[in-house]
């Protein structure tokens, strides 16, 4: 009778487990990709901005690091409802913005004489910039299926620091104003696309309509007091 | 013939290590995949991070220049500034450092889209310190700002 040996095992499925695990973690993993608050710092320029008064939601905080809204002491956590309802309110609410009225049509036709306005003064940057925005505008029309109410142009939220408060006060008074912000972006999402703000990925190019379109409804203006008069 | 030989022992088959390099490469993938590079940290000041909500994530290949705003250790009320690798005695400096760096093409090219000024900034800092980094920034040209923060839950 012939010598029986142990078999080899086979160890070509061996691979196969192992890319197996590779995958699944490939997938699980997720990468911490480090926070920020992002912030643009304006032009540096000599013009003093013109506001109305009404259009503007002042936040304060002095040097022992205390809030103060439209003038008066408030809570930190104040500021989210005061921005909410900065943003939306029933038009014609005494000390609070006025509306503008954005539809299809009205963008179309501010464009038009825009680039009448341009063929004529080619390099005016204030033409240009308002160019911008009513092309954003259209989009968002475009977007939404109709037309909407925002905030005008020169409607800002306005932080004055003084120079002593400290640098926790200021991030958490744009926390509050971003959490306030964000959560009429997500109501607005809920109601017109169905989705949460949150959700939307801006990769994906449909995604990215949505949210630009969002945005032009609740856009993120903060102005840092400086350069600026009150009327 | 006794079908029970004792005397010669039967040799065992070597294991197959064909499938070792498959298990390091699956391990060396996982590593690389998961590291996350520390983020840079400063060496020369102590800095107590703020936490807030409402963040965004950093942007993916960037360009940027470092600001650290904190205390000098062991040391009680001496807030600092450091860009990049060097603590700052003026802050003329900043504009000096940021328009040499912006002679350089591959930041002059990305300059308005993918140039970034990330700050990291001391919760007890008092806002003239920053003030005084951003009027600097705004000389030089360089507007995007982003503050890092911690996220809180």
């Amino acid at each position: 009778m012939a010598k029986r040996e142990v078999e080899e095992i086979n160890a070509g499925s061996m691979a196969d487990i192992a890319f197996l695990l590779l995958i699944f973690f490939l997938i699980t993993t997720t990468m911490n990709l480090p926070q920020v608050h992002e912030e643009r710092l304006p032009q540096k320029s000599d013009v003093e901005f013109l506001l109305n008064e009404r259009n503007v939601l002042q936040i304060m905080a002095n040097k022992n690091d205390k809030i103060g809204i439209e003038g008066e002491f408030a809570e930190i956590t104040d500021i989210q409802s005061a921005v909410k309802k900065f943003y939306q309110h029933k038009d014609g609410t005494p000390n609070q913005p006025s509306y503008i009225e954005v539809t299809r049509k009205i963008c179309e036709d501010t464009l038009e004489s825009l680039e009448n306005a341009l063929n004529v003064y080619p390099d005016a940057p204030l033409f240009k910039i308002e160019q911008d925005a009513w092309t954003r505008r259209l989009d968002a029309c475009v977007a939404f299926g109709s037309g909407f109410q925002t905030l005008p142009n020169n409607a800002t939220v306005s932080i004055q620091l003084d120079n002593s408060t400290t640098y926790v006060t200021y991030m958490s008074v744009l926390d509050q104003i971003m959490q306030g912000l964000n959560s009429l972006r997500d109501s607005l999402c809920q109601d017109r696309f169905g989705v949460s703000f949150e959700k939307l990925n801006d990769k994906v190019e449909s995604d990215k309509q949505k949210i630009s379109a969002i945005r032009q409804v609740y856009p993120k203006k903060i102005m840092k007091e400086k350069n600026r008069s009150v009327q | 013939m006794s079908k029970f030989s004792k005397g010669k022992k039967r040799k065992d088959p070597a294991i197959s290590t064909a499938a070792l390099p498959d298990i390091v490469f699956m391990l060396l993938f996982f590593f690389m995949v998961t590291t996350v590079f520390k983020e840079k940290e400063s060496k020369k000041l102590e800095i107590d991070k703020v936490a807030i909500k409402e963040t965004i994530d950093l942007e993916k290949n960037i360009k940027a220049s470092y600001f650290w705003i904190g205390r000098v250790p062991g040391k009680v009320d001496d807030f600092r500034v450091q860009l990049d690798d060097d603590l700052i005695n003026d802050y003329s400096e900043i504009k000096d450092y940021l328009t040499k760096l912006r002679k350089n093409p591959e930041y002059s090219q990305v300059w308005d889209s993918r140039f970034f000024n990330v700050f990291k900034v001391d919760k007890k800092t008092e806002m003239r310190i920053v003030r005084k980094v951003h009027d600097e920034l705004k000389e030089a040209e360089a507007f995007k700002v982003v503050y890092s923060v911690n996220r809180e839950k």
